[in-house]
This record gives structure tokens, sequence and C-alpha cells, in this order.
């Protein structure tokens, strides 16, 4: 450059996009599909049933608003009040029932384990999750019918084994049994991903003072997996407000009404009553349960667990 | 590597399997409809109903030049199935149909006055039960299969009887004598542990038409809340107050599985179970019907049919495969080698056990066919679910009789 000769700015190519915006795009670009799928299949299939719940509907004539006669015929329907009543005992019966017996068998595993028998005893677990529920459902039939496995092997004793789908309360109990052995495995994955991260040396130091391994459980693993246990009773209580396959298949949601839950009488109403409006009625109190239920569970945990980076 | 290599494989295999099983099927051209149709074969039977009826329609298929598909649905579920298949419009263009009142008030199935000549309906020994408010919606194809009173000989000989029973008061009078010198089997069951309403063909309403009493009133809505509808449910109670039946009586499904080990004296069941009671080496004699405490007999008896889709797109080559599937050589194809019944026109032959012939013509006044009304599956769910409860002690007779047209009421409001 010779002297006094002023210097003219190259002109800056200034990028189209700034890293900032093109990281975003490209998430954008990979979210969207998701987003689509969830839009269609979940956002606007609620909206849509919200719409049909004020609607007479067979799904061969169009619908005609009826505004909320669907929602006062609940009120008096014996079938919705029975399966309200079902479900609500099903949920409190086997969401702390799958949530502790995966949590122990997890500490078990974690701690008894740690070898290639319980890398297989976890797959044999996972594996009632993965079968169908109708299937699943089958072969326990098998199990609980009047002449069944278990009533042959107490026969086999000189007992007389009790009338397990043919009492209300024992048939609601084999609902029960079936479902917690087929999602305790689930349960039981995510909870020993948990155990397996609380750390060792707290176990150890714990042992160097004496606690026994229930009191190691109760007061190190447990509040460890606190925020798992969040995350497994919200998945419990949503998988069990909806409960249908092993009804549908064990008991068909009898003897009675007995074992009659909103799931299945929803199935009931849409597909044999074809009375799609009432049935989206049902849905809709059944997604406000279950609403109503996590916003509590919410609350709950909210108060109990610090804040991340409280305390620092 | 190598593991790579292989999940190409296997990966490119699903693909390959996914992708022929998207595949349209080879159609040799011409036009092409769909028969929907459930399952008759017996589970282990060498010819299944898919080759059957494939093996039938090969002569139509080179007569009309056309495809016929048939679709064998599982009878779990068929009445679902039809419905979503005829809204969706991908249905079936001929389908096989149990209790029709439902689609056809929505106007689901063509009428089918237009396309039979009075010749030819003249031919169907059972067509006027195919007459649903004034007209002809569907062609009755399969018509026998009656509930009957089965009883084990050899035990019914035991406890000091020659003959079945023959009234309500009989049956609970060889209920107790075989209780009393045959203990180890059952003296008679029902299966009310099973689902819809085929538990109340065999259960429940052959004893409400032995009552004398009429199932649907003048308007043609169910009415049971009557004295044969207490009679009836009361004499039910009666099976279980007096010990006939026990407290597993709500779990029980398939009292012919019992009857057919010999662990059972008697059981209401279709006649399509003869041959197999037969098989099993049971000394079986049957009546049609109890009489009930006015002296009538009566029981009920399939009546399934045939009915063609309003939304079909080849009405006329549905009919003809309608006919075709009607037919006497048809019909005595599948009565002879899948399941015998009565014959539906005045040229085939009776196949079934000929103690069932003289019975259908004898006595022919003594069945009923699912009567015909709107909403009548939900009906029958009510009325299966309240049985159940009466059995496990939570609702009375009347309790059940009431609670039933109740809901029922309130469903149909």
């Amino acid at each position: 450059m010779r002297n006094g000769e002023k210097t003219r700015a190259l002109p800056v190519k200034r990028p189209l996009m700034t890293r900032k915006r093109r990281q975003a795009l490209h998430g954008i670009a990979y979210i969207m599909p998701a987003c689509i799928i969830i839009t269609m299949f979940c956002i606007v299939t609620i909206f849509m049933a919200i719409y049909y719940s004020f609607t007479e509907y067979n799904m061969i004539n169009p619908p005609e608003f009826v505004a909320l006669k669907n929602y006062t015929k609940l009120l008096s329907d014996k079938a919705f009040r029975s399966a309200l009543v079902n479900t609500v005992k099903y949920v409190v019966i086997t969401v702390p029932a799958q949530v502790c017996i995966s949590l122990g068998l997890a500490a078990f595993l974690s701690e008894k384990l740690q070898n290639r028998f319980g890398g297989f005893a976890r797959s044999v677990m996972f594996i009632p999750y993965i079968v169908s529920g109708i299937a699943a459902s089958a072969v326990w039939d098998i199990v609980f019918m009047r002449n069944g496995l278990i009533n042959a092997a107490l026969g086999q004793v000189g007992v007389k084994g009790p009338n397990w789908l043919g009492d209300g309360n024992l048939a609601f109990l084999c609902v029960c049994i079936v479902a917690i052995w087929k999602n305790i495995g689930y349960f039981l994955v995510i909870y020993y991903a948990g155990v397996q991260g609380v750390p060792r040396d707290q176990h150890e130091a714990a042992t160097c003072d004496g606690a026994t391994p229930l009191q190691r459980f109760w007061y190190i693993t447990v509040p460890s997996v606190k925020p798992i246990t969040y995350m497994v009773v919200t998945l419990s209580i949503i998988q069990s407000f909806q409960i249908f396959d092993v009804v549908y298949q064990l008991t068909y949601g009898g003897p009675g009404t007995s074992t009659m839950t909103l799931a299945y009488i929803i199935y009931q109403a849409a597909f044999k009553d074809w009375k799609m409006g009432y049935a989206c009625a049902l849905a809709v109190v059944l997604l406000v349960f279950v609403l109503i239920v996590n916003l509590i569970q919410d609350l709950f945990f909210k108060e109990k667990t610090p804040k991340k980076g409280a305390g620092k | 590597m190598k593991k790579r290599a292989l999940a190409l494989i296997l990966g490119m295999v699903m693909l390959l399997g996914i992708l022929a099983g998207c595949g349209e099927q080879n159609k040799p051209g011409g036009q092409s409809i769909k028969v929907w149709i459930p399952p008759y074969a017996k589970s282990d039977a060498e010819l299944t109903d898919q080759m059957f009826w494939d093996q039938q329609f090969d002569a139509f298929e080179k007569e009309h030049n056309c495809t016929v598909e048939v679709e064998i649905l599982p009878w779990d579920g068929y009445k679902q199935k039809v419905t979503t298949g005829l809204i969706s419009n991908e249905g079936p263009d001929v389908v096989y149909i149990d209790t029709p009142y439902d689609l056809v008030e929505t106007g689901a199935f063509e009428p089918l006055d237009s396309y039979f000549t009075a010749e030819e309906a003249d031919q169907y020994l059972y067509w006027d039960l195919g007459q649903i408010m004034g007209k002809q919606y569907i062609a009755p194809m399969l018509v026998g299969n009656a509930s009957v009173l089965y009883c084990n000989m050899d035990i019914l000989k035991q406890a000091g009887f020659d003959r079945p029973p023959e009234t309500w008061d009989e049956l609970i009078d060889y209920c107790l004598a075989i209780q009393e010198k045959v203990p180890d089997v059952s003296p008679f069951l029902q299966n009310w542990g099973g689902s819809g309403k085929g538990v109340l063909m065999v259960s429940w309403l052959p004893y409400y038409w032995q009552t004398g009493e009429s199932f649907l009133d003048a308007e043609g809505k169910p009415s049971i809340n009557n004295a044969g509808g207490l009679k009836t449910v009361e004499f039910l109670k009666s099976l279980m107050d007096k010990g006939i039946f026990d407290d597993t009586i709500t779990a029980t499904e398939n009292p012919k599985d019992l009857f057919q080990e010999g662990k059972l004296a008697m059981y209401v069941g279709d006649t399509g179970s003869a041959k197999k009671n037969t098989a099993a080496g049971i000394n079986w004699s049957v009546i049609p019907a109890l009489s009930g405490p006015t002296g009538i007999q009566a029981t009920w008896i399939a009546a399934d049919s045939l009915a063609i889709a309003s939304n079909s797109k080849n009405k006329e080559l549905a009919v003809e495969a309608m006919k075709y599937m009607l037919s006497a050589p048809v019909m005595d194809a599948f009565h002879e080698q899948m399941y015998a019944m009565c014959p539906i026109t005045k040229d085939a032959k009776f196949y079934d056990d000929e103690r069932f012939q003289s019975m259908y013509v004898d006595q022919a006044e003594i069945f009923h066919n699912w009567p015909a009304f709107a909403n009548s599956d939900a009906f029958y769910d009510y009325l299966l679910k309240n049985m159940q409860s009466m059995y496990m002690g939570q609702l009375t007779p009347q309790q059940v009789l009431e609670d039933t047209m109740k809901q029922y009421e309130e469903f149909v409001s």
C-alpha cells in the first residue's frame, strides 16, 4: 500500500444467516416431523373429541349438536359410575404396587445381582411389557380359570381354589395382578438406570456407619431416585387410567360391572353401541381426571423436591 | 463389519416384506367384489373357511370374469369390523350378518326386492325372515343351529331317568337327583361367564319365550319387565338357590367342554355341537326345548344372512355372488364339509343329525330368531351384566328387569 493512499474497506460479506439462527432452523427442521405427527394425532384429535362430545354421532350419519346432553347423561349412567369407581380403585392399587415392586427389584438387582444373571433377570422381567396385552391376558385366563393352573395346583394339596374370575372382587384383583406383572418390567428398567446413578461411596459410607441394607435403601436409594419416581408415578398413573386390554380379554368388564373401567366403557360406547359422541364425552372426562391427578402429583412433588442449584 | 452387513441384510429383508405386503394382488381382469364372512370350520380342520370359499368361487370368477376377494373375519368383534368397514367405504360388497336391524336402519344395506324375482324368492325356504321394516334387506343363509337341551343319558340313567326332562320343574328334579346319586358330576350349567349376546341365546331367551311372553311390544321395542320376565329370572336364580349352580357360574364360559369330558349331565347348546359330543363318546340325547310354566315349548334358532352393502360399486355382481353362495350346490358343500345346518332352498339336502331334521320340520313353530329392534347389542349387554350381578347377590330378579329396561331406555333416549 502506498503512503497517502486511502485504504478502501473491503465489503464485508455478511452471512445470510447467523450461526445461531442456522442452528435454530436445523433444530426446527429436525423436530418438525414429530411436531406435525403429534399435532395431527394427539392435539387435533383431543379437540375433535371435545367437539364430538357435544354431538350425537354414530359414524354413519352426520354429527348432530346436542350441547351438554352427553355430559348430563353421564351423571345418571350406572355403568359410568361403576367404571369410575373401578378405575380409581385400580389406580390406587396398581400405581403404588408397580412403583414399590419395580424400585425394590431394581435396588435388589443393582445391589446383589451385578452379574450376567442380573442382566438375564432384567431381560426376563422386561418381556411381559413387550408382549401384547391381549396375548398375555389370554395366558392368564388359563391360569385363573375355574379349572386353571392355580386351582389345579391348589387342588393337588387338597385346597379348593377360589372363583378367580367369577367373583367380582377376585376378578378385579386378577386384572390388577396381570397389569402389575405386565408393567413392572418397564419401570424396573427405568429405576435400574436411576439406582445405578446413585454414588457408591454414599452406600459404602453408610455401610461403614453400620446401616443395614434396608436403611441404605430407605435413606439413600429412595431419596436419590426421587425425580425418577416422579416420572414413574406419572407414567404409571396415565397407564393405569387407560387400562383396557387386560379387562377386554380377561373379564369383559364382568362379572356384572365389577371390572369395568373408563377405557373399557369408552370402547363399548364407541365401537359396540356406536355412540361416538357419548364415547368422546367419556374420553374428555377421563382426560380431565388424568390432568387433575397429574396436577396434584406435580404440586406434591414440586413442594418437596429442591430446585436445581438450590443450596449452592 | 459382519454385524453391519447382517443388519443391512435383515433391514432389506424387512423392507421387502413390507413392500410385498403393500402390493396389490394380481387381478386377472374384470370387476372385483369383496365378501366378508365369519369362520365356521373347526379349529383343527384341514379345510379352512378361506380355502372352502376360494374353491367355491373359482367357477363363479371364471363365469363372470371377475375377482371375488373372500375375507374371513373372526367372530370376536365381527359386527364392529363389519360396521367400520361399511362406514369407511373400504368394506365388503356382500356381507354376512346376524343382527342386521341397526345397520338396516342407518341405510347401510341395499334392499334386495328388485334383484330377486318372485320365482327366485320362492325357492328360499326362509326368505320371509329377511323382511325388515317392510323390505327384503337380507337373504337368510345359515338357518338352524338351534339352542337345544343336551343330556348325557348314562348320567341320567344312574340318577334313575330314562328320558330327558321336559319341563322347568322336571329339570330341577333331575338336577337334584343327579346331585344326590351322581355327586361327582355337575347336573346342569349355563355359560354366564361368557360375553356378548351368545350367552343369552342359550341361557336366557329360550326360557323367556317358554313363558309365552312376547319380547317386543306393539311399537317394536323390547319389553321384558313383565310377569314372564320375572318368572324367567326367578327360575334361573332358583337354580343357584337350590345349589344346582354354585358361585363359579359367573366364570363358566363353555359348559359343552365339561359335557364332552363326561363331567356335566345337561346343558343347552347349539345343534352344531352334536358331532363333537358324539366324537367325545358321550351317549347323548336331546330335546329341542323345555316347556315353561304355561306348557309352551320355545327356543332360539340362528337365521344369519347375507346382505349387499348400499355403497357397493358392483351391486349387480354382488347380488349374483350372493345368489351363487345361497345356491343348493354351494350350500350343500358348505353343510357337508364345513358346518351342517338346515337347507335353505327347496332343492338342497339335509346334512345334519337326522334327529334334528325331524325337529326342524315337525316343530318349526317353537323356534325364534333374534328379536329385531334398535340398539339390541346394548340391550343384551345390559341384561347379561345384570344377570351376572344377580348371581353375585347384588341384584334381585325384579331389579335385573327394571335396571335392564331403565338402562336401555336411557341409552336410546
